[in-house]
């Protein structure tokens, strides 16, 4: 069984490094796409063995996942992996990720930081506000895609040949994460969900970007853009 | 009032030069030049006969002249906003296209 792990990363040069190593001391190839990244990220990707793709100007996370994706099919993987660059996903739980696949239950897995959980049992390491953003999240994938998950905004997920063959990314930033189950619907692909951990460590709570990937405004600019999407295919 | 017709046409008149320069170098296609041309000498009669807006006021059903031209305005400029987005989406989408070829034919070379 090939497995490979895609990993999007745009300046994370403190993380990758350890990040890479993990999945492919767990035994999967590796894919990092640097998203035209400032610091070192895509060396030190490389040094601790991953196959680098670099987008020659910052596009998006979105973009930096379809380039993967792609990147990934020259490889003809039974299984596609993506996952965070920050840390906050574990490699070790990619094997428990895909056995849905491996016993052909399903053909997209999605990693849930919240499946099974209320608000009040939620990981202590969510943080109540990241609850309700994803709470609100998955409510609006609900309502323009018809899927309903516990966690729409989840960065670990595992896709089977079957649908990375079929799956078609056109977001360019965050809203990439709903764009996945609009294309499970569109192409009739059977999703299933398996428990994860996130990890919020200090690092990846304390990105000099994470103003810009959780304010408000980036919050309104991906509905505004997971609305053109809706009614543009 | 003179005066701002006086202004007014003499910033038409610069537009209309313009606009005749850049189709003459063919930096816009004929549809395009027609457009704006027809748009502009609009402009222009308006502002020299005022009262030739209220015909249409009062056709349409509004009040005054001048207000129809605010209506209009307002329905254009939210048009052009709107055709602006989707256009940069557009765009957005074809450059993400370029960069990601160029990195996949890198990518091919190197790892």
């Amino acid at each position: 069984m090939k497995i490979v792990v895609v990993i999007p990363a745009y300046n994370e040069e403190k993380v990758v490094g350890e990040v890479v190593h993990a999945a492919i001391k767990e035994g999967f190839s590796v894919i990092v796409v640097d998203d035209g990244s400032t610091d070192r990220t895509g060396e030190i990707a490389r040094e601790a063995g991953a196959k680098i793709y670099r987008h020659i100007i910052n596009l998006g996370l979105g973009a930096t996942l379809a380039t993967g994706l792609m990147a990934a099919r020259r490889y003809n993987p039974d299984i596609v992996v993506t996952m965070d660059a920050d840390g906050q996903h574990r490699a070790q739980d990619i094997p428990l990720l895909i056995k849905p696949l491996e016993n052909l239950r399903a053909d997209f897995v999605v990693g849930s930081r919240f499946l099974g959980k209320s608000f009040r049992k939620r990981d202590e390491s969510v943080p109540a506000i990241r609850w309700f953003y994803n709470l609100f999240g998955n409510l609006i994938t609900y309502f323009l895609f018809g899927v309903k998950t516990t966690d729409s905004q989840s960065g670990l997920r595992a896709l089977n040949s079957r649908a990375l063959e079929k799956i078609n990314i056109q977001s360019l930033e965050m809203e990439v994460s709903s764009e996945f189950f609009k294309e499970i619907k569109n192409n009739n692909l059977r999703l299933e969900e398996v428990p994860i951990k996130g990890i919020y460590t200090e690092y990846s709570m304390s990105k000099p970007d994470l103003g810009k990937t959780q304010n408000l405004l980036t919050g309104v600019k991906t509905l505004f853009n997971l609305f053109l999407h809706r009614f543009t295919k | 009032m003179i005066l701002f017709k006086i202004l007014f046409l003499f910033f038409v008149l610069l537009i209309l030069i313009r606009l005749g320069k850049r189709f003459k170098k063919r930096q816009i296609k004929i549809t395009n030049f027609l457009i704006w041309l027809f748009f502009w000498l609009i402009a222009g009669t308006i502002v020299i006969y005022p009262e030739s807006t209220s015909y249409l006021a009062r056709f349409l059903g509004v009040g005054r002249g001048a207000d129809v031209i605010i209506y209009f305005s307002l329905a254009i400029i939210f048009y052009f906003i709107f055709y602006f987005t989707i256009r940069l989406h557009v765009i957005d989408s074809k450059i993400a296209k370029i960069v990601r070829n160029i990195s996949l034919r890198e990518g091919k070379d190197e790892n």
